[in-house]
């Protein structure tokens, strides 16, 4: 019963292997992909890439990757027995006509026939029962297979990220300590997706060091030194991550000025100090910050390398070299006043004296887990592992043949007609 | 730029119009040592050239790779570079005048830019940009062959003269082989792009228009391939695809940071 239930499906195997791994779905998926690429090539040149990353994750993306992907898989499923036997070093172009010949001597025996082979580039040759045999690119047909075999990697890469990835942004000033602390997670993209864990990185920051090009906002250094809890200590620069674990990296990104803020009475007591991390580079940006304790909005500007040019101040590079702090104090709608605050200098309100005794970089790092990454290069990988074993071309083969007693033998060649050897005749009609 | 490099500059670039305009009437009157002759030419203007690349490597104190001009200045250098080279191993002369067009267009629309040297910012100091640069321009510089090839295949097999199947043979094949070539280290140079991305932005892909225009591209190309080896498109069509296909290079290379804003590739510098 069972036997008859499955022959409609039995019978009509063959016929969708056959579509399923033609070479003309593959055309028609290839230009159907190329279409979405135009439109969301378009679309890109009028929408944020937010909006080109959303749209390029729509279902019919996927419904034709998918299609792809099979096409693919059944390609090379029907092609894996002649991969086999090409491997294995058995002729098999010799049933087909071939590209070219050459004639040989005469008195060529088997064994010079292979030396000759090797010469013309048929590196490795065997005897068979019609000559001397002899291929060359041997690895070519299995480039091929890798190189497509390795598109599978990076869909499962793509599509892992998509499910998976999670990236944090914290700020952290010179001196703290990253614990992983929901409170010091600034920003989660993807909140909750991970679903698999790997404990965050933990660190304190030793350093954060711009340096900028001129007076130009161009910088052509910006590194943090990081101190970990096993005592390593490890740099990571704005273009070079340090990975914690097989899918997790932690990156610099960007920087600011953290200044810490001191709160005194008249008598000298300190009533409140923190560090503040603001909004405040590149100079010109202001900021502000209200104290625990007080009811006051005070507004920062930070001037990394003040100068005073013709009464006016103005910034000289964006170094901190002798910074001053412009603030203006305010509470509620009445403005209290302002000032330009060099390092330790005060400014007093309402019974409070203000000052900056210091300022420190604060730098934001990305921690992102990314089980896609790893993935999608050992695709890469793989596919350069193909495209080199492609890219002395294709595989061809060749064959000598004895001639008759007293007659010139003739070597026989398949392959790709730009690989011929120079000398050989094209036979006429050949592919 | 100082006026002994702009007076060499242009210099270069007239020989290269010079001889592209030399090609293109020994095709039209049938003067073939006129045609053989202006690839010498070209090779004169490649030494000036080098001379350039050199001249700005030096002044820069980095590899010519930031700003719109500098990128014109390397990319048009590998393509007439490629230009000679296949030419020449291809017994072809006339390939010249279908690519080397493209060097003037490039060339032409980075000296319109900023043309003020830039410093190596701390973003692209890595050894992968050097890897994604080297394999954009080789696949550029490729691709731009495979259609300047296409664009003279198309001229020698005008129904009324066709040119000898022997040479038309060639011009094919010389289609197929930059084209292999240029889809190889264009899948090294996304690749490598993409690893790059993922060290600088965090993200191995985000879809920038010029991430999506390279994508395209290398689509395309891969479109070729498959018809050429499944479908046995060979001759006039071929050539037809790799001329219209060359316009999602220029797009991606350059007309992305012409036309929109947005793009977070560096050479929208300048």
């Amino acid at each position: 019963m069972w036997a008859r239930l499955l022959y409609p499906i039995r019978r009509r195997t063959p016929k969708l292997g056959r579509l399923l791994g033609s070479w003309k779905l593959s055309i028609v998926l290839m230009v159907v992909v190329a279409f979405y690429y135009g439109l969301l090539a378009v679309w890109a040149a009028l929408s944020p890439p937010d909006v080109v990353r959303r749209i390029a994750s729509l279902i019919p993306f996927w419904l034709v990757y998918a299609a792809l992907l099979i096409n693919t898989g059944v390609c090379l499923w029907r092609r894996l027995p002649a991969l086999q036997r090409e491997l294995r070093m058995e002729p098999t172009a010799i049933k087909t006509p071939p590209a070219a010949r050459i004639p040989t001597a005469a008195d060529l025996d088997p064994a010079h026939a292979g030396d000759t082979l090797r010469e013309l580039g048929f590196k490795n040759t065997d005897e068979v029962e019609d000559g001397v045999w002899g291929v060359r690119q041997r690895w070519a047909p299995l480039g091929t297979f890798l190189f497509h075999g390795a598109f599978f990697l990076v869909m499962a890469a793509v599509a892992l990220t998509l499910l998976a990835r999670d990236e944090d942004r914290v700020w952290v000033a010179v001196g703290e300590e990253y614990s992983a602390s929901p409170d010091q997670i600034l920003g989660r993209a993807r909140p909750g997706a991970i679903w698999i864990q790997q404990p965050p990185p933990r660190f304190v920051v030793e350093s954060i060091s711009p340096e900028f090009w001129g007076d130009l906002l161009l910088f052509t250094r910006l590194e943090a030194s990081l101190m970990f809890p096993d005592g390593r200590r490890e740099v990571t620069r704005i273009n070079r991550p340090l990975w914690k674990g097989w899918w997790t990296f932690l990156r610099l990104s960007g920087f600011g000025y953290a200044p810490r803020y001191e709160l005194t009475d008249r008598q000298g007591s300190v009533i409140e100090s923190s560090f503040v991390k603001m909004r405040v580079f590149p100079p010109g940006q202001r900021d502000f910050f209200s104290p625990e304790a007080f009811p006051h909005h005070i507004e920062v500007e930070v001037l990394p390398d003040p100068d005073l040019e013709d009464g006016e101040l103005v910034n000289r590079s964006f170094s901190l070299t002798s910074p001053a702090v412009k603030v203006l104090v305010s509470r509620g709608r009445l403005v209290l006043g302002g000032d330009v605050l060099g390092l330790g200098e005060s400014f007093e309100f309402e019974g409070l004296r203000l000052s900056f005794p210091e300022i420190r970089y604060w730098g934001e790092f990305a921690i992102v887990r990314d089980p896609g990454a790893p993935v999608l290069f050992v695709g890469f990988a793989i596919a350069f592992v193909g495209l080199l074993l492609k890219i002395g071309g294709g595989r061809s083969e060749a064959l000598w043949v004895p001639g008759a007693e007293g007659q010139t033998g003739t070597i026989h060649l398949w392959g790709p007609s730009a690989h011929l050897p120079d000398g050989s005749e094209p036979v006429e009609g050949a592919p | 730029m100082t006026f002994q490099f702009a007076v060499l500059f242009w210099v270069t670039t007239v020989l290269y119009a010079l001889m592209v305009a030399v090609q293109i009437f020994g095709l039209v009157f049938r003067r073939e040592r006129w045609i053989e002759l202006a690839q010498y030419g070209v090779l004169v203007g490649l030494v000036f050239h080098t001379v350039l690349v050199a001249w700005r490597w030096a002044a820069t104190g980095h590899v010519p790779t930031i700003g719109n001009f500098e990128n014109a200045l390397v990319g048009s250098w590998f393509i007439a570079g490629m230009t000679l080279w296949a030419g020449w191993k291809q017994r072809f002369p006339l390939l010249a005048a279908g690519a080397l067009p493209f060097a003037l267009l490039i060339l032409g629309g980075g000296v319109l830019s900023n043309t003020a040297a830039q410093p190596m910012v701390a973003s692209l100091q890595s050894f992968w940009l050097y890897i994604h640069i080297f394999f954009a321009w080789l696949a550029y510089g490729a691709y731009t062959v495979a259609c300047g090839a296409g664009i003279s295949y198309l001229l020698k097999s005008r129904a009324k003269d066709p040119a000898p199947t022997e040479v038309l043979g060639r011009i094919d094949e010389l289609m197929f082989r930059s084209t292999v070539f240029g889809f190889i280290t264009d899948s090294v140079m996304i690749a490598a792009g993409s690893i790059w991305a993922k060290d600088l932005w965090g993200s191995y892909w985000s879809w920038d228009p010029v991430e999506t225009w390279s994508l395209l591209s290398w689509l395309v190309y891969g479109l070729a391939l498959h018809l050429r080896i499944t479908r046995g498109w060979r001759g006039r069509k071929l050539a037809w695809l790799l001329v219209f296909a060359i316009i999602g290079v220029l797009i991606s290379f350059w007309g992305v940071n012409v036309v929109m804003e947005g793009s977070s590739h560096i050479f929208n510098v300048g």
